[in-house]
Order: structure tokens, then sequence, then C-alpha cells
């Protein structure tokens, strides 16, 4: 009994040395490994700089959050950041909603804020008392779709509709030679940049700033939500980017053409229409980061914007649906 | 110990016995702490809660100054991320009375199919079709929501629509609470069955002896004595209903002013937490506006269930098992 006892403390004292020991010889090993891995790595691109395609010294972590509307590009634009820089970790971000992003902005929790609105005064003076200086980055423009069910009558819309619409003063859709009775107004929900730029430069542009949505609209968690409930909704409308019109079938909604007002032609959004400004709803997307990411001490971070802007980040965002800035 | 020295073993063991039942002694007596400690663990947890809730919720009645009046008095519950009073346009009630219909909708569904189960299961069905449909009621608890969820935006929601033209294009308070009743119904089953397993079996006997029918035991005898465990079985259900959140996100309808029927698209507490939060910065007034609204979310889970257990334990005592 004794001896056992004293057997199975002497191997419990003994055990975690060897497993320090084996750790230690293991990471040495590992070490060693790596060591040549990264050595035969950077010979190559080191003896032919000149057409070098990888910048492996750019190291850092960037984080980002908010707007499901540029969450298309973010995701693309990871994926061949991460091909020219693949020692700068990034964070992706969900795409829960521009609001969220900035939100997440404020708390420190993220290094880019992904957005389709400006940056709130309210929202840039909470990041100003949270020891921030916002920096806004226009990476690219875009326009709000205003989509209905595809057996909807409706032929166009002007702007000031669009915004009675969803401001619950045009209550039917035989007001404005649509069909399908009453109208159902489908919103994303309040993390969303779309919802609030729909609120500020639609509605509160067309109609007063003391106006604003409708009480009775149905608020989804996210583009493709509202886009499924349009398609299934012969009363439906719902606004969605451009990015988003791809997450749903073609032929499920229909994208309902805007004009300026009554005596201007209805327009269809599309990259052309959004370049030249005629599609009455468009709107640029930012990054905002902490000061001018030009100048930022994280080169990784530095490197993802300049990428963003970079003629292969803007043509990424066009093959999406976006328009490049440039 | 008394024992050990009865015995009288040789000297030198005894020491040695008395030193090592000394250590046992004393290791019992750690793990016994360490285990009460675990229990006690869920009590600070549950106060704890509780505190966290409403120490971030007053925030906004007393830093923040938004009215209390306001609070829970305004029709509409809009969260948007504002540090102005004024601007703020939230209130507790149209998330509340949403909870309200759709737990009400899912009792509606689920009381019935749940009982009726029940008493078949464990009354009238052969053992072994008790423990298959028992055992499946158990699997489909464990199904994760948003599998309910997806089935009912896929089954659910179209034929709503179509059949009735209830909420915004079929997403409606009555479509969540249908949905969740399916989340409730294993629950009511498992514990309304265990219920009546417990009547005593002489109350059957005699029933049958007095020339009751299947259906007349059930409903004048079994259902009435194992009514408490009944209950308990409705109560935890409702928690559940109250609790659910992606079912609701999903198929509520997300409107968040005030609901006047079931049918109407509605966004209950839940979703409105789900929906909110990312709005919620640390100065904000969404912030601690949602945290009161998870306190009174907390506490109404809280008050249910301690209710149902509080009828179960009588239930327990009644029939002495």
């Amino acid at each position: 009994m004794k001896l056992l006892r004293r057997r199975i403390s002497a191997s419990i004292f003994r055990s975690p040395f060897m497993v320090l020991t084996t750790l230690a010889l293991g990471t040495l090993f590992t070490l060693a490994l790596t060591a040549c891995g990264s050595d035969d790595e950077k010979s190559p691109s080191g003896s032919n700089s000149a057409a070098a395609t990888k910048a492996p010294n750019v190291t850092g972590t960037v984080s980002i959050e908010g707007s499901s509307t540029v969450q298309p590009y973010t995701i693309a634009l990871i994926d061949e950041f991460a091909k020219t820089y693949p020692d700068v970790k990034i964070n992706p971000p969900s795409g829960k909603g521009s609001g969220a992003g900035i939100t997440a902005f404020i708390n420190k929790q993220v290094d880019i804020a992904q957005s389709s609105r400006a940056m709130k005064d309210d929202e840039k003076s909470q990041a100003t008392a949270a020891g921030l200086t916002p920096f806004e980055v226009h990476i690219l423009d875009d326009a709000l779709a205003i989509t209905v069910h595809p057996d909807n009558k409706v032929a166009q819309l002007t702007f000031e509709q669009v915004a009675k619409i969803f401001a619950g003063e045009i209550k039917d859709w035989s007001e404005v030679g649509g069909s399908g009775g009453a109208i159902t107004i489908y919103t994303r929900n309040e993390e969303s940049g779309s919802f609030a730029y729909m609120n500020e430069d639609v509605i509160q542009k067309a109609l007063g700033k003391d106006k604003t949505y409708s009480p009775d609209i149905n608020k989804q968690a996210n583009a493709p939500a509202g886009l499924t409930a349009v398609s299934g909704d012969a009363s439906g409308i719902f606004y969605a980017g451009l990015g988003n019109l791809g997450e749903i079938p073609q032929g499920k909604v229909k994208v309902v053409p805007v004009s300026k007002d009554a005596s201007s032609p209805p327009v269809t959004p599309s990259e052309a229409t959004v370049k030249d400004k005629s599609y009455p709803i468009s709107r640029p997307l930012f990054y905002y980061t902490n000061g001018d990411p030009s100048k930022a001490t994280n080169a990784g971070l530095k490197a993802f914007v300049d990428y963003a802007l970079s003629t292969d980040g803007q043509k990424l965002g066009e093959e999406i649906g976006f328009v490049g800035i440039k | 110990m008394a024992t050990s020295q009865q015995a009288i073993p040789p000297i030198g063991m005894l020491g040695r016995s008395v030193m090592t039942r000394r250590r046992g002694a004393l290791l019992e007596l750690g793990a016994e702490w360490f285990i009460r400690s675990t229990g006690l663990l869920t009590i600070v947890l549950l106060v704890g809660i509780l505190i966290l809730l409403a120490r971030q919720g007053l925030r906004l009645f007393i830093e923040l100054d938004y009215p209390v009046g306001r609070f829970f008095t305004y029709g509409n519950a809009i969260t948007d991320n504002t540090t102005d009073p004024k601007e703020f346009k939230f209130g507790v009630m149209p998330p509340l009375v949403a909870t309200f219909w759709i737990t009400l909708m899912t009792l509606v569904f689920a009381i019935p199919l749940g009982l009726m189960t029940a008493a078949f299961i464990s009354e009238i069905a052969h053992p072994r079709v008790r423990l298959l449909i028992k055992s499946a009621a158990e699997l489909l608890a464990g199904v994760p929501t948003i599998i309910f969820a997806f089935v009912g935006l896929a089954l659910v929601v179209p034929r709503v629509n179509d059949y009735f033209g209830w909420g915004a294009g079929g997403l409606s308070g009555l479509t969540a609470g249908f949905v969740v009743s399916f989340v409730a119904v294993p629950l009511i089953i498992s514990i309304s069955d265990d219920a009546m397993q417990a009547v005593p079996v002489d109350y059957k006997e005699n029933a049958y002896a007095l020339g009751c029918n299947k259906l007349q035991a059930i409903w004048c005898v079994i259902m009435p004595a194992a009514i408490s465990g009944i209950a308990a079985a409705v109560m935890l259900g409702m928690a559940r209903a109250i609790g659910e959140t992606m079912i609701v996100v999903i198929l509520a309808g997300g409107n968040s002013s005030l609901p006047h029927d079931p049918t109407e698209s509605m966004r209950p507490m839940t979703a409105t937490i789900a929906a909110g939060f990312g709005n919620a910065s640390e100065q904000s007034l969404v912030r601690p506006a949602l945290y009161m609204t998870g306190a009174i979310l907390f506490l109404l889970t809280f008050a249910t269930t301690l209710i149902a257990d509080t009828i179960l334990e009588r239930q327990r005592k009644r029939f002495g098992r």
C-alpha cells in the first residue's frame, strides 16, 4: 500500500518534468522547422523583389465589424489580401450592421468599422469621449435598390414616393400604380446602416426633419431575410444594397426604377447610373479607422486600407456589384 | 474513530491508521465544502445576474435621465444608438406585450398537444410505444431552435400568408408562437407524463372498478390527481416560450410598435435585445434600456419557473414520492 502510494507520488512528480522536457524539445524542434521554412520562403522573394507578389514582412492584426451591405466586399477583399499579405491576421466581420460596427469601434473592439452610412454626430462625440479620432475612408459607392414582389405591377416610383411609402404616408399600392393592396413595409433593424440611411437621407430629405419611418415597419435581422420576405409577400417593399441583390436568386424579387422627381425619367440602379449620379438613392460606403490609416502604427491596417483603395481592391468591389470611386 | 480504538491493533499501526483516517476526514471535509460551494455557485450566479442587470439597467433612469414613465408606456421600442434622452424612443411595453402574445399562442397550441400526448403515453400506449414516443420527444427537445425557425420559415410562414394573410407576409406573433410550441411540447409531455405516472395505482383501479372507461378515468381521475404536476409542466413550457429567441427573431415579423392582437407582426423582448445589442455602445441609452428589458425578462422567467417548482414540490409531497 505504502509502496504503491510512494510509487504513484513519484510518478506524479516525475511526469510533469517529463512533460516539460518533451514540450521543450518539441518547441525547439518546431522552431527549427519553422525557421527553415521561413528561410525557404524568404530567399526567392528576396532574390526577385521587383516582381514580388508577397509581402511577408508586413504583420499585424486587423479586426473589422459592421455593415452587412459592405460585408460581401470585405470578405472577398480579405481573401485576396491574404494572398499578398499572408502574415497579416484579419478577424473578419460578421456583418451585423453599420451601427453595430460603429459601436464596436467606439467600444474599441475593432480597428475598422465598415459602414454604409456616415457616422452620426452623436456617435462621433461618443468616439471622441472614448479617446478615438474617427477617420473616414470612402471606399466604394452603392445604390439602395427598392425591391418588391415580382408580381407587383408598379412600374416606377419617384424619390418622394419612396420616402412617403417608408414613412407610412402612402399606404396602398393603388396610389402609386402598383398591385397587392395595403403596403407591407420591410426594413432592416436599427443596427443597419441602410435603416439609418433611408431614414435620414431619403425620408427626412424628401419630407422634412420631423418625419421618420412609419411605426408599422417589419424589421428584419439582415438583407437576405428582408429579400426573402418580399419574395413571398405580394404587398411587400424592401430596400437592399446592390451587393446584396446577389444573395437571392434572380427573378425572386423585382427592382423598381426610381426617378428624382415627377419630371425626371425613372432610373434602374446599376454601376453606370450610380457613377453618373442619375440614380437618386445612391450612397457612399466607408471604412472608419482610428486616425489616418496611412499613418497607422499597425502596418497590417495600413496595408489593408491601401489594398481596398488600390486598383485590385476597387475592381473586386465592382465584381460584387458596387461602384468604384476612382 | 471510536471503533478503530476498540479493536486495539498493534501500537505502530494504530498511529498510522489514525493519521490516514484524519487525513481522509480532512479530505472528505474539503470535498464536502467544494461540492457545497458548487451548489452555492448557482445561487450566487442567479443573484449576480439579477444585480448586474439591475445595476446596468437602473443607470437609464438615475444617470442618464430617461423618464421612467416613458420607459414603461412609450408605444414603440426603437433601439437607435443615441445619448440624447429626447431622441431615444424606447418603451418596454411593446416588447412585453409581444412576449405575452407569443407565449399565449405557444400555450394555446402546446397545452392540448402536450397533454394529449402525455395522457396517451402514460395511460393508453404499450410500454414500448411509450418509450419510443418519450425518447422521440426528448430528441425533439434537443433540436437547435434555429432549425425550428428554418422549418417554420419554409413550411408555416407561406401557409399563414396564403390562407389567412396574417402579419407581414405570414410573419406574425401567432406564427412564431405556433413554432415555439413545438419546443415547449416535449417539456410538457415529459413532466406531465411523470406526474400521471406518479398517481397511485389504486386511484386508477378504483376508477375502473366504478365502471369508468379510459377517457373517463383519464379526464375525471388521473388528470385531476396529477393537476399540480401538469400545471408545473405548463409553467415550465411557458418559461421556455418567454425565453425563446432565435425563432421569434426570424418568425415574429419584427414590428417594434405595440401589437394589438397575436396575428400582427411584432418584436418580443428577446428579439428586441438581440436586434439592439449591436448598437449598445458604452455611453448610449440603448445599453441600459436593453439591460432593463433583460432584467424584466429575467424576473418573468424566474417567477414562472419558481411557481412551477413550488407546484411540483407540492405534488411530490402529496403522493409521497
